[in-house]
């Protein structure tokens, strides 16, 4: 059922689904193309932003099927929380630690646990996915200036000197 | 299963460049590579994420052998003996179900060699493509051209001409990829004119990268630490060079990986990556006006508090 040649679902930050159903989003036709013909993922953070929303009956029916529809990576293990400190710690170091919010953060942590590709179109979420290696490519958000902030980035997350040890 | 150990299983064939005598210096590394990466096309096969911890009896079956060194001269040969018997026997009776019950080190061995004969295509997308490429630099380390004999289980050659494998001479040209590793800093060797980590994940692989003089005195505090390694990889020849260290706090150290890899989790929830469900169709249905979907918006920003699309 599965090959080496399928690309790895997109872990799907719940405001990609936004930018998807609202008409007046520029990047709905964009979006919709890049979650064509390939799986999505939810975090366990995702799934509990979307279920937590206001949703009628036939809305909620239509909620299950979608998120069953998608790859659903389970609660946080011990393994998620090493993310989260990881991502904490990068998050700091870009001094973006009030402009990612700890949901996001936990979203991204999960995504790294399980190497995911991030969907996101959130800038600095991206900004720190990035810095922890994950592949950001689906975003549609402004290259030029992504690529300038990725490199701003990259500067000072190899710039920084690593802590005496005391012995 | 009982194997006749006389004679060589498999055989590395390095072949120095311009009749120089290839020296073994390099075989402590490329050993140790070797395991690692026959660790992972073993997990891969019995679809498990990754090896994880030290040697457990049933990979130790699959992957360790006998060295047998001839040289030196222009051609290094590593002979690889055949495991022995009562680890054949153990491997058919350790691994249940019908995939696993074909996974003997015959296998693995020609899995690996297929691998290392594809050439790679410079994107290390898996673990198991990551210890196929570390496998691959250290080959190319010991010697520009290298080939690989290897016996199927009947003890027949498979291959009968050592297959030259091109490995492209490093060099720094071309586009880079950048990745970030978290594991076990080690010593791998130190000389005046090149220093080497190696660094442990943990999901057990381990990756030998070169160290650029001016980290010298950071490679001397993490030895034997737990790290972040910012790693620049030459994507034509994947040849990795490390660009930052960083001590890892308590908080993240320890296993990394996932009881259950997303392809596990994909196959257990029924979902079937060739024909994705129409996402759009069903999240455009979820919202019956577009102020129900401005609404939502609204809540996103409430519950996360933040948000920057960068305008």
């Amino acid at each position: 059922m599965t090959s080496a040649n399928e690309p790895a679902p997109w872990s799907l930050d719940t405001n990609i689904v936004s930018y998807i159903v609202r008409e007046d989003s520029q990047w709905s036709e964009q979006y919709t193309r890049v979650i064509t013909n390939r799986l999505l993922a939810l975090t366990y953070f995702g799934r509990a932003e979307l279920e937590a929303a206001e949703w009628s009956d036939i809305q909620r029916v239509k909620l299950t099927e979608f998120i069953e529809s998608c790859v659903y990576l389970g609660p946080p293990s011990d393994a998620t929380r090493r993310w989260f400190a990881r991502i904490a710690r990068v998050r700091a170091r870009l001094q973006l630690e009030r402009r990612v919010a700890r949901e996001d953060a936990w979203l991204i942590a999960q995504t790294a646990e399980y190497q995911l590709p991030l969907l996101s179109h959130d800038r600095n979420a991206v900004r720190v996915a990035r810095a922890i290696g994950l592949d950001v490519s689906g975003t549609l958000l402004d290259v030029s200036q992504l690529e300038r902030l990725f490199q701003q980035d990259e500067r000072i997350l190899t710039n920084d000197p690593l802590p005496r040890l005391d012995f | 299963m009982a194997r006749q150990t006389s004679q060589p299983w498999v055989i590395f064939i390095f072949h120095g460049a311009d009749g120089e005598s290839v020296g073994a210096r390099a075989v402590g590394q490329f050993l140790l590579d070797l395991t690692a990466a026959a660790r992972h096309i073993a997990a891969d096969l019995l679809g498990q994420p990754g090896p994880q911890g030290p040697l457990s009896l049933q990979e130790r079956s699959l992957v360790e052998y006998t060295l047998v060194y001839s040289g030196p001269g222009s051609t290094l040969k590593i002979e690889l003996a055949p495991p022995r018997p009562e680890y054949a026997l153990q491997t058919s009776l350790a691994i249940d179900g019908q995939r696993s019950s074909q996974l003997t080190p015959d296998v693995v061995m020609r899995e690996l060699r297929d691998d290392l004969a594809s050439g790679g295509n410079g994107r290390s997308a898996t673990r198991r493509s990551r210890a196929i490429d570390e496998l691959r630099a250290s080959m190319r380390r010991i010697a520009p051209q290298a080939g690989i004999d290897c016996a199927d289980g009947s003890r027949r050659r498979v291959v009968t001409i050592p297959l030259q494998l091109s490995l492209p001479a490093d060099h720094e040209a071309g586009p880079v990829r950048r990745r970030v590793l978290f594991g076990r800093a080690m010593m791998a060797d130190a000389q005046p004119d090149q220093r080497r980590l190696r660094v442990t994940m943990y999901d057990g692989s381990s990756l030998l990268l070169e160290v650029p003089n001016d980290l010298a005195v950071s490679l001397r505090d993490a030895f034997d630490r737990d790290v972040e390694v910012r790693i620049r990889t030459v994507v034509a020849t994947g040849h990795s060079t490390v660009e930052s260290l960083r001590l890892l706090e308590p908080a993240e150290i320890g296993v990394d990986v996932p009881d259950k890899d997303w392809q596990t989790l994909m196959q257990e929830q029924g979902l079937d990556p060739s024909n994705p469900p129409d996402y759009p169709s069903m999240l455009k249905s979820l919202f019956d006006t577009n102020d129900d979907a401005v609404a939502f918006a609204n809540y996103l920003r409430e519950v996360r508090g933040t948000y920057d699309v960068g305008e």
